[in-house]
């Protein structure tokens, strides 16, 4: 049986044009690759930061500087971040290309802080904040998320990881609790 | 709560459909395009469940494109019609597939055309049809208000009175919709109808 390579045949010519009567005709088609010196390397960095951030509540948008991903760092699911662009990806086979995603347990309460402070273009520490501050408030409301809420920047020059605060730090932090009156009291009076 | 509907005019043929991509209570998408340009002249209104409706149509896409590279000529709306149905037939009593397709085309000697294809393989060519939850508005609108060789205007004030009627009365409706339309010009994105905007979009 003879094999069928008709499809391995390329119509473009075998070397490229000298004159300037044509200049697009064989000008193959290109693509920005992440300016960083090991390409293959920063794909699979770009995985590898994936796997311990399983969190039921993960999330990632795109912004003027790149792709902000943060997640908590409970049991279960996970975002799958692909390169400088960001896809949803589930395992029934469903692909979503987009700015904004939230998945797991948690994601409803992370949507509804990340949409309402979104702006497209974000300074790099607005951005981390506001990822922070999303899965913070879906680790509040969420009993099955919770832990650590660790936050990644991926940029042109590859990924760095911007942040890991336990999220009953940042609850303090966030809404500090005012020292009540009467321990003012207590600690005023002089010992007998 | 995926609606898509379709209908065939005057040298040409329509498909709408709703653009929310959505998952138990979230809409995680409300720009999702959901009918594919098949080819030149062919277009595919796909609703269905998650990764079905895009890796099904992605398929017989590709598909499509190889008969084409193979051959030197592209597949009749027919022919198409009867491939994909042919597919969803033999993954039935295996894997079956949750899409339910409008495909609707245009050819040199026949004209436009649209054929409605469910999830179980059934296949019928028709002149307007629809899928989903707003089928029930649609059906009607479009029993009561179309004839066949409807002009463009027309046919469009017909798509946007279903839509209207499906925001007005569907529970939970999806809030966007996108028109695409192919005639002997080939197929290309005619409107969208948005009554919610993506918040911050940067050309996604």
């Amino acid at each position: 049986m003879k094999l069928d390579t008709s499809g391995l045949e390329s119509f473009a010519p075998l070397s490229a044009p000298i004159d300037d009567l044509c200049p697009d005709l064989s000008a193959p088609p290109t693509f920005d690759l992440p300016r960083s010196a090991d390409f293959d390397g920063f794909q699979k960095d770009a995985i590898q930061m994936v796997k311990p951030a399983k969190g039921t509540t993960t999330l990632a948008f795109i912004f003027k500087e790149g792709v902000m991903v943060a997640a908590d760092s409970r049991a279960s699911m996970g975002g799958y971040i692909l390169g400088p662009g960001l896809y949803y990806v589930d395992s029934e086979g469903g692909r979503l290309k987009g700015t904004r995603f939230s998945v797991g347990s948690g994601s409803p309460y992370a949507y509804g802080v990340l949409d309402n402070g979104y702006r497209y273009d974000m300074s790099i520490e607005e951005a981390a904040e506001l990822a922070r501050r999303a899965i913070y408030h879906a680790t509040f409301r969420d009993a099955a998320s919770g832990g650590v809420a660790s936050v990644y920047y991926v940029g042109p020059s590859g990924w760095k990881k911007l942040s890991g605060d336990d999220v009953g730090e940042l609850h303090f932090r966030y809404y500090p609790v005012a020292p009540s009156p009467t321990e003012q009291e207590m600690s005023e009076l002089s010992p007998a | 709560m995926e609606c898509v509907f379709g209908l065939v005019g005057d040298g040409f043929a329509l498909i709408a459909a709703d653009t929310s991509a959505v998952h138990s209570i979230l809409v995680h998408k409300s720009n999702e395009d959901k009918v594919m340009i098949l080819d030149s002249h062919k277009l595919l209104g796909a609703s269905g469940e998650g990764g079905d409706r895009v890796q099904f149509t992605e398929f017989i896409q590709k598909n499509v494109h190889l008969y084409q590279f193979r051959n030197g000529i592209p597949l009749t709306t027919a022919a198409a019609a009867n491939f994909t149905r042919g597919e969803l037939a033999i993954a039935l009593r295996k894997n079956p597939n949750f899409v339910n397709i409008l495909l609707a085309g245009y050819d040199k000697d026949i004209g436009p055309s649209l054929y409605y294809i469910d999830y179980i393989a059934t296949l019928h060519k028709i002149e307007k049809g629809a899928f989903g939850y707003g089928s029930y508005f649609a059906l009607s609108m479009m029993d009561r208000h179309y004839h066949s060789g409807m002009s463009l205007e027309e046919a469009i004030d017909l798509v946007d009175k279903c839509i209207m009627e499906i925001r007005s009365r569907l529970v939970v409706a999806p809030p966007n919709f996108v028109i695409k339309i192919v005639d002997k010009d080939g197929a290309r994105e005619y409107a969208w109808r948005e009554s919610v905007k993506d918040a911050g979009v940067a050309a996604a």
